[in-house]
């Protein structure tokens, strides 16, 4: 019953073709009825033709005996003559099986007590006898003995003659003299076979037949005793005998119609009809209903068949229709589901990049605001910043292509910037980094468009490295103009490319401004682009004057000003970064100059110890102050120099009245200790590395850290800040 | 610095005083010796005396908590003062040694 739950089109077909059958059922119903109506007419119409033929057939037979009664009274008196009488009869009527004149007894008393004269058709010609004799006793047969006994023409039952070898009926005509005794009997015998044939010859269905049946209710003719009827017939004619009407079925002026039932169960019709005059026979027609109603049936079987066959189509046909719907209604509701997911995905897109304005409320010496206008589709822009030992860690890239495939590529190359710029200070080669992993599983051909920049505070250097981004805009007084920065290929294409670091010092009070193709190309109803030109001008103009995210609303209403009912294409992305540096004023405490030898240590020490009491820090400052100092310099003269060489190390105290700095500068190789990867203090003793804590330990005891490489120098800042 | 190492009671009792900077840890990574190889014999380090360590005086701690630990025995530290255990906690090795 589930299915009819499930499917509301299968009930509906099966309701429809429960409708159909039962509209059929009616039609078959009433299509019966009116065959049977049929059949009674035509059956009637049967009887009524037989009864003419037979009529006409034995009117035939006596007419021409009649026609040669004055032959026989002409030659009554030539005995031997009568044969050519009978003979003449028979030639204009092959079909009579015999012809004969049965004499009275004694009648001619030259030929004895009996004299028939008789001719009869043997081997297809007449056969002229006289067949009375001691084993053919006339007087003694029911056709004599009727005729006499009724004084007129009589019809006989049917018999058996043995000499004939057939069954037959006479037809006895008395024939009188002058004082109206009889004479003699004038015969005529019809063979039944013949009287059966012709009314068999054409049937109203083919195993229907015809009977005829005497006034005693004897089988006179009928059709060829076949397996079939054999049984059949002899019953029919009892049941025709009994008069029994609870089998009548109808009855008219003419006929009577019975339903019988055979001997194997089949059911027929059996339409009568009698014999108005003499004769009076009973013609009766019989039907075998399967063949009456069997076409019909067979009709009705077929349209069956073609129903259920046509309703199988048709469920079939719904079937595919629901089940399309179905599909339809599956992919609407993924789609439904994909576009709220790409929301979603757009959404939490959006989130991962840093929206906080200002990031760094704490700091005076950079601000920076970034914004980005999704288009309506999931796109690909990003950019990221962060500060990191006092150096800003800036990017912006534009991933190619719309969709899914480029939003992931978005989310790994953000998190891949995150991490490698976590410990490593060269844009160029954090670039190299996310370009090898780019190219590694990238079917798609996708590629990155990026900047990557490393602003280091203090000093305003700015290190960047450009990977087929539009060049970021250099905002001073008055004034704007692009980087200059190589192109290079962007990041995915091929990971064999070096990629160049570039430096370049941002002047004060300078902006620096940073967007992607989505704004230069943004269009407007008339298919122009926006345009480097319509970029530059109002950042020349203005670009100075403005905080960082007054600058990227300015900029933002200027494209959407441009771009009017135009659907925005592309993300239209931007970063500001507005460089302020305060000068620092810091008064140098003192300094000192150290080898790069473990055994100065103490030196190191005792220089930290003067330098904080100077200051006047408490105990506990100082201690701290103390291990960062003598982790970082003991760090710097483990690595800085090759081993056996002894280097110069610089440590200057500066200090004013919130922070204390202490600058350590030495000669050796480029050592950058903030690139370290910061230790695990969560590992269990066994999973512990012994080393990684002299960084760490720096880092955690003091505020920031900054590191310069300027002129073959390495240039380390330690800044605690104090509350003075 | 000064750095002893006696056995009192089956337990090896290292007595740390002073400030163990950088170059004092290479000097008293020497003294210290026999603690790397306890034998499981549990050891007791005694601070109370001790005023500074560095980082590389750490790393000799902890080399003997590795050895000791493999041995089945047992590192305690007594009297760590409070600068000292800041630097444990900052370095998370408060979570891996004892204290008394």
């Amino acid at each position: 019953m589930n299915i009819f739950k499930k499917s509301k089109g299968l009930t509906l077909i099966l309701l429809a073709a429960l409708l159909l059958e039962v509209i059929s059922g009616i039609q078959y119903y009433y299509t019966h009825g009116m065959l049977e109506e049929e059949l009674e007419k035509r059956a009637e119409a049967e009887l009524t033709t037989k009864v003419i033929l037979t009529r006409s057939n034995l009117n035939l037979a006596v007419n021409s005996l009649n026609g040669h009664l004055w032959d026989v009274m002409r030659n009554i008196h030539h005995p031997d003559s009568l044969f050519d009488v009978a003979e003449c009869v028979l030639r204009s009527h092959p079909n009579l099986l015999g012809c004969g004149i049965a004499f009275e007894p004694y009648f001619y008393p030259q030929k004895g007590r009996l004299y028939e004269p008789y001719a009869y058709w043997h081997n297809n010609d007449v056969v002229k006898s006289q067949i009375a004799g001691d084993h053919h006793d006339y007087t003694q047969n029911a056709s004599y003995q009727e005729a006499i006994r009724q004084k007129k023409s009589v019809w006989t039952e049917p018999y058996y003659y043995e000499e004939a070898k057939t069954s037959m009926v006479t037809y006895a005509q008395p024939l009188k003299d002058a004082n109206d005794s009889i004479i003699a009997v004038f015969m005529l015998d019809l063979s039944t076979d013949w009287l059966g044939d012709t009314l068999n010859y054409r049937q109203l269905y083919p195993s229907s037949y015809t009977l005829l049946l005497s006034e005693h209710g004897n089988l006179i003719a009928g059709p060829r005793a076949t397996e079939k009827n054999e049984e059949d017939i002899q019953r029919i004619i009892s049941f025709v005998n009994d008069s029994v009407t609870d089998k009548l079925l109808c009855h008219t002026e003419n006929s009577r119609t019975y339903s019988f039932v055979g001997s194997k169960g089949d059911e027929a019709f059996v339409f009568c009809t009698s014999f108005k005059n003499n004769p009076k026979w009973q013609m009766v027609v019989v039907c075998y209903e399967d063949e009456v109603f069997g076409p019909l049936r067979d009709v009705r079987v077929n349209i069956l068949l073609m129903m259920l066959v046509g309703f199988a189509i048709m469920g079939f046909i719904v079937y595919r229709f629901f089940q399309n719907e179905r599909n339809l209604n599956k992919t609407l509701l993924k789609q439904t589901r994909i576009e709220s997911e790409l929301h979603i995905a757009r959404d939490i897109q959006c989130r991962m990049l840093p929206m906080t304005y200002p990031p760094f409320p704490d700091r005076t010496d950079v601000d920076v605001c970034g914004s980005l206008v999704p288009a309506r589709e999931v796109g690909g822009d990003l950019f990221d910043y962060f500060i990191r030992d006092e150096k800003l860690f800036f990017c912006i890239g534009d991933v190619s292509g719309k969709g899914i495939p480029a939003a992931m590529l978005m989310a790994s190359i953000h998190s891949m910037f995150r991490a490698f710029s976590g410990h490593d200070n060269d844009p160029a080669h954090i670039m190299h980094r996310i370009n090898e992993s780019a190219c590694q599983g990238n079917d798609n051909n996708m590629f990155v468009t990026m900047f990557i920049g490393m602003l280091d505070l203090p000093t305003g250097r700015l290190r960047y490295c450009n990977a087929g981004h539009d060049r970021p805009v250099v905002i001073s007084r008055d004034d704007a103009k692009q980087l200059e920065a190589l192109s290079n290929l962007p990041v995915g294409v091929f990971d064999d490319i070096r990629f160049e670091r570039e430096e370049y010092v941002l002047p004060p009070n300078c902006t620096l401004f940073l967007y992607t193709d989505g704004l230069t190309e943004a269009m407007n109803p008339k298919h122009e682009q926006f345009g480097l030109k319509r970029l530059m001008l109002p950042l020349a103009r203005i670009g100075d004057q403005l905080q960082a995210h007054q600058l990227l609303e300015a900029m933002t209403q200027a494209v959407k000003v441009f771009i009017g009912d135009a659907e925005q294409s592309d993300d239209l992305t931007m970063v500001a970064i507005h460089y302020t540096p305060q000068s620092d004023e810091a008064t140098l405490v003192d300094g000192i100059e150290l080898k790069s030898d473990i055994k100065e240590v103490p030196l190191l020490n005792d220089f930290v110890k003067k330098v904080t009491e100077k200051i006047g820090l408490d105990k506990s400052l100082s201690k701290q102050l103390r291990l960062a100092i003598e982790e970082a310099v003991v760090n710097v003269m483990s690595y800085a120099y090759p081993p056996e060489t002894l280097g110069d190390i610089k440590i200057k105290a500066m200090y004013n009245r919130r922070f204390i700095k202490f600058i350590i500068i030495d000669s050796g190789r480029p050592f950058d200790p903030t690139e370290a990867v910061k230790a695990d203090t969560t590992l269990s003793a066994e999973d512990r590395p012994i080393g990684g804590l002299g960084i760490f330990l720096v880092r955690e005891l003091m505020d920031s850290i900054n590191y310069e490489r300027v002129d073959g120098d390495n240039i380390l800042t330690l800044r605690k800040d104090i509350e003075q | 610095m000064n750095a002893k190492v006696e056995e009192i009671e089956g337990k090896l009792i290292a007595t740390l005083e002073g400030e163990m900077d950088t170059a004092a840890a290479v000097e008293a990574e020497e003294k210290l010796k026999p603690l790397y190889t306890s034998n499981g014999k549990d050891v007791i380090i005694e601070c109370k005396g001790l005023e500074y360590i560095a980082s590389s005086g750490l790393r000799i701690l902890l080399g003997i908590l590795k050895g000791a630990r493999a041995n089945g025995s047992s590192v305690t530290l007594r009297n760590v003062n409070p600068d000292i255990k800041n630097v444990f906690q900052l370095t998370g090795f408060i979570n891996i040694f004892n204290f008394e």
